[in-house]
């Protein structure tokens, strides 16, 4: 056995779905696997390497799920934007002899229906695939791709979003349309789906339905930390200006670590660390003013 | 003397690279993986529950153009490797060629 080979990043992503799986079902947990290599292989998305693993569980057994990959190694990656926490949905894990993340989803932005009972009927169609030699449970194809297409939805300023998303309308069958609308209306997932909807042409399907929620208003204006902290400073009252801006401008080592898990702990360290931040903070600026100005005119 | 096969274990996850040279292997009970490269690799390949110790010395010989006592320590010395880390469990050959 060789020692000194590094594993490759899409053998990690693999390797630490199995493991996910099976610490899952020891402690009796049901998951699911969500994006990733489950798109490629339903061909839902052309092939490239995943940075993690983003697996599904009950809104009861976050918690636990994070618990038992600890016993296993697996830390938890500082989230220290109070801002982009608000709306948390899952709860990032790295390990330090691993190449990849994992993803640990309580819920699914833009699936408006409750947490729990989304997941029932996401686990009530699943189907199951191999991975690394494994079988893992993984949503039904329609299901597949309303996930694909939410999270293109959620960033389709950033090209990579834009390339899957074009690519996953012309991937999606004709005879998958009326699933993917009955589902998204099960999920309550509709109104925020009506892009793709729409894109597809199945405009005259019935079960379309709804408004985007706040967060989902939010979550496509707010890409990142500048324009997180931009909003909560537009946000707040004016006594607690000065506090969120205090804390956008010399955030705490935990948020900083946020950035970079190595950070260097030392004076010299954090100064450069700062002046980085407001290097990306004053570069952001405009962009982040052009998307909150675009958000609230939806 | 009842033969044995080597199988792998239920309980491991591994993913090959397309030309079988590579193989990124985990046992779910431990916390890291281990990869294996070239023969070691290609030990790997060979165990497929059905060719006994000795037969696998001699598949991967002629996988390797060479003779069969060149080779076998190294074998049975991953083999020892592998089953010591609990990845490969030994079976009666009959069970094997089921």
């Amino acid at each position: 056995m060789d020692s000194a080979e590094t594993l490759h990043q899409d053998e990690a992503v693999l390797l630490a779905t199995a493991l996910v799986d099976y610490v899952a079902a020891s402690a009796g947990l049901q998951v699911l696997f969500i994006k990733g290599p489950a798109a490629t292989m339903m061909g839902l998305r052309a092939h490239h390497v995943s940075a993690d693993v983003d697996v599904l569980v009950r809104p009861e057994d976050l918690d636990k799920m994070v618990d038992l990959l600890g016993g296993r190694g697996w830390l938890e990656r500082p989230s220290g934007v109070t801002v982009v926490r608000r709306y948390s949905h899952s709860r990032t894990l790295y390990h330090p002899q691993w190449n990849c993340d994992i993803d640990v989803h309580d819920r699914f932005p833009g699936m408006e229906a409750p947490p729990g009972s989304a997941f029932d009927t996401l686990w009530r169609d699943r189907q199951y695939l191999v991975m690394a030699a494994r079988s893992v449970a993984v949503p039904s194809k329609p299901a597949a791709v309303i996930f694909q297409a939410l999270h293109s939805l959620r960033a389709m300023d950033n090209p990579r979003h834009q390339r899957e998303y074009s690519g996953l309308l012309q991937r999606v069958d004709v005879t998958m349309y009326q699933d993917i609308v009955d589902l998204s209306a099960e999920l309550q997932a509709t109104a925020a789906l009506n892009p793709f909807l729409d894109d597809l042409g199945v405009a005259d399907l019935r079960g379309r339905q709804g408004t985007v929620s706040e967060e989902w208003r939010h979550r496509t204006a707010v890409q990142d930390p500048g324009t997180a902290y931009l909003i909560s400073l537009v946000e707040s009252p004016w006594r607690v200006k000065p506090l969120v801006l205090a804390r956008a401008v010399f955030p705490s080592r935990q948020t900083l670590r946020e950035r970079d898990i190595y950070l260097d702990d030392s004076v010299a360290g954090v100064l450069r660390a700062y002046v980085a931040r407001w290097r990306r903070g004053l570069t952001g600026l405009p962009t982040a003013a052009r998307k909150i100005r675009a958000s609230r005119r939806r | 003397m009842t033969e044995q096969v080597w199988r792998v274990s239920p309980d491991v996850a591994c993913v090959h690279s397309p030309d079988g040279g590579r193989v990124a292997v985990l046992h779910l009970e431990q916390d890291v993986p281990v990869i294996l490269v070239g023969t070691a690799a290609s030990v790997w390949n060979g165990l497929d529950g059905t060719r006994t110790e000795a037969e696998l010395i001699e598949w991967l010989a002629r996988e390797y153009a060479t003779e069969a006592g060149a080779i076998a320590d190294d074998v049975i010395g991953l083999m020892r490797t592998l089953s010591g880390a609990g990845m490969i469990t030994p079976s009666p050959q009959s069970e094997g060629a089921s």
